[in-house]
């Protein structure tokens, strides 16, 4: 069955229908890796969005279930070239057609994805939808689509649960937190108890955490005006580890601006240089904000950059155990170089512990 | 059988962290000067002074310590002042060294310390604390907290005098 993708400039992708044949509209988000494609559709910062996959081919080993990122998907649609319909993975459970029909998510397959991909590092990002045909009313439909500005509000768990474990006692608050996230957690034998985004201070001071981790996450940071406010008033009681939107939280909680991406960025092949030893690593990110540098008189420093242009992707605070990356240490899909991060954030809540153990 | 219980990873990491922590605890680098105990404690006060550079482009004084004639178990007749070549007094130093075990080395480095100036502050930072202590000393900056019995070794070794970076346990 033949559709559209549509661009809110009015420019028109043709291709084939799969998974879900209904309708759809969302912001447009490019993902440039090779593979991890399970990963990418299940990851709650896609949330709202519709996700076009600039690799050829998509589907090649199926689905499968140790790879998912949220339980359930909440991306707006998939936009792909050739979609392989005979997956060929030990794992494999079905086919990516049949677990999009099943998740009500619509796909568009035979798409120049690359074409698109260019079209959008050009003008920007952009609104998008699926539709049958591409006459006057479809390209005025999306002209005025309001994109909503609470993606992490929908994402965000409403109840606070736990994550029991025997070693630190670790409070995450989720702003559209990955399954990968709690397992590099879970693996280093952490005691976690997720908590909503708009969590108050009283809750994790009851809690009395020996840090805390704010997740990545979908959307704009200054809509959370909540947790950052919360953040505030916690910043100086433990040590905190923000990664993705939790890096554009801490950063707006240490009063430093981020700024709104051209093109968001969904990639797998990230150059981060670690400040202090010159180190290069390869990283995952999904990022539609950034920090092009620190004011000079910042109570923040930079601990890494990026290789390939000018842009802080890591810092931490002068006087505070607290730090912060704008990429994905957990991968998921993507390179596992900076899997490190975690046994920082585990070291970093060790020394604050002997550090008040010698205080007392 | 000697046991890796450091890698050259892990100890970039954790000499990392501790110059982070040290800028931390010193909010920010105003006096501060590092110290190494020699051998390795100073080529470890070197590692650290060389990420200060890498993070703020400030180079901070790095001065070698050579506690030989402060030991306990050396005639004490034998002191020499100590050179360092430029004045601690007044200043924030962080006292550098390989493994913390019984306390009488970082006792003879503060006794050397003390005799060449007034610091404000001194602090210690070491790569091991394998525990054992026989003084009441106790570090400020620990990379790794290493239980070990007293019959065990534990033995940093360094690039520029083992052509290898690691912790070894025998």
């Amino acid at each position: 069955m033949k559709r559209y993708l549509i661009l809110e400039d009015g420019t028109v992708f043709p291709g084939n229908a799969f998974g879900a044949r209904i309708n759809t509209t969302g912001e447009l988000a490019l993902y440039t890796g090779a593979t991890g494609y399970q990963e990418t559709i299940t990851n709650d910062n896609y949330t709202g969005q519709i996700v076009a996959f600039t690799y050829p081919q998509q589907g090649a080993t199926g689905i499968n279930r140790d790879d998912y990122e949220a339980i359930q998907p909440t991306i707006k649609g998939m936009v792909i070239g050739e979609n392989y319909q005979l997956p060929s993975h030990w794992q494999a459970q079905m086919t990516l057609d049949l677990f999009l029909q099943a998740q009500r998510i619509p796909g568009l397959m035979n798409v120049d994805t690359r074409r698109l991909a260019r079209h959008i590092a050009k003008y920007g990002n952009m609104k998008a939808s699926f539709m049958d045909t591409h006459d006057a009313h479809a390209h005025d439909q999306i002209k005025a689509l309001v994109i909503a500005n609470n993606q992490v509000n929908q994402v965000s768990t409403k109840q606070p649960f736990p994550s029991p474990n025997i070693g630190k006692n670790v409070v995450v608050i989720d702003l559209g937190l990955k399954n990968t996230v709690l397992r590099e957690l879970s693996k280093r034998q952490c005691n976690v108890t997720v908590l909503p985004f708009d969590t108050d201070s009283g809750m994790i001071n009851t809690i009395a955490p020996d840090g805390i981790l704010v997740s990545n996450g979908p959307g704009k940071p200054e809509a959370l005006t909540k947790t950052i406010a919360t953040l505030k008033t916690v910043q100086e009681r433990y040590p905190i580890f923000g990664i993705g939107l939790g890096f554009a939280v801490m950063a707006l909680v240490n009063d430093v601006p981020v700024l709104p991406r051209k093109v968001s960025q969904h990639r797998i092949n990230l150059a981060v240089r670690e400040k202090i030893t010159q180190n290069t690593n390869f990283a995952a990110q999904n990022s539609s904000f950034y920090l092009p540098e620190l004011p000079a008189n910042s109570d923040l420093f930079v601990t890494h950059v990026a290789v390939n242009h000018q842009e802080v992707l890591g810092y931490r605070h002068r006087y505070l155990p607290n730090f912060a990356i704008n990429f994905d240490p957990e991968a998921a899909a993507g390179p596992r170089d900076t899997l490190h991060f975690f046994d920082d954030f585990i070291d970093l809540m060790d020394a604050n512990i002997s550090r008040k153990q010698r205080l007392e | 059988m000697a046991k890796v219980i450091l890698d050259k990873t892990a100890m970039q990491r954790a000499l990392t962290r501790i110059t982070y922590e040290i800028i931390e605890q010193n909010r920010g680098l105003n006096d501060l000067v590092i110290v190494g105990i020699k051998t390795r404690g100073a080529i470890l006060a070197q590692r650290i002074g060389e990420r200060i550079a890498q993070l703020e482009g400030t180079k901070v004084p790095i001065v070698t310590l050579d506690i030989t004639d402060y030991r306990d178990d050396r005639p004490q007749a034998d002191k020499q002042p100590v050179n360092l070549g430029l004045s601690i007094t007044g200043k924030n130093v962080v006292l550098v060294d390989d493994v913390l075990y019984t306390g009488r080395t970082i006792r003879a480095g503060l006794d050397a310390l003390m005799a060449a100036g007034r610091p404000q502050k001194i602090a210690l930072a070491v790569l091991v604390d394998r525990g054992h202590r026989e003084l009441p000393i106790r570090p400020d900056f620990v990379g790794k907290n290493i239980p070990t019995a007293r019959s065990e070794k534990v033995q940093v070794q360094v690039e520029e005098i083992d052509h290898q970076e690691q912790v070894l346990l025998a």
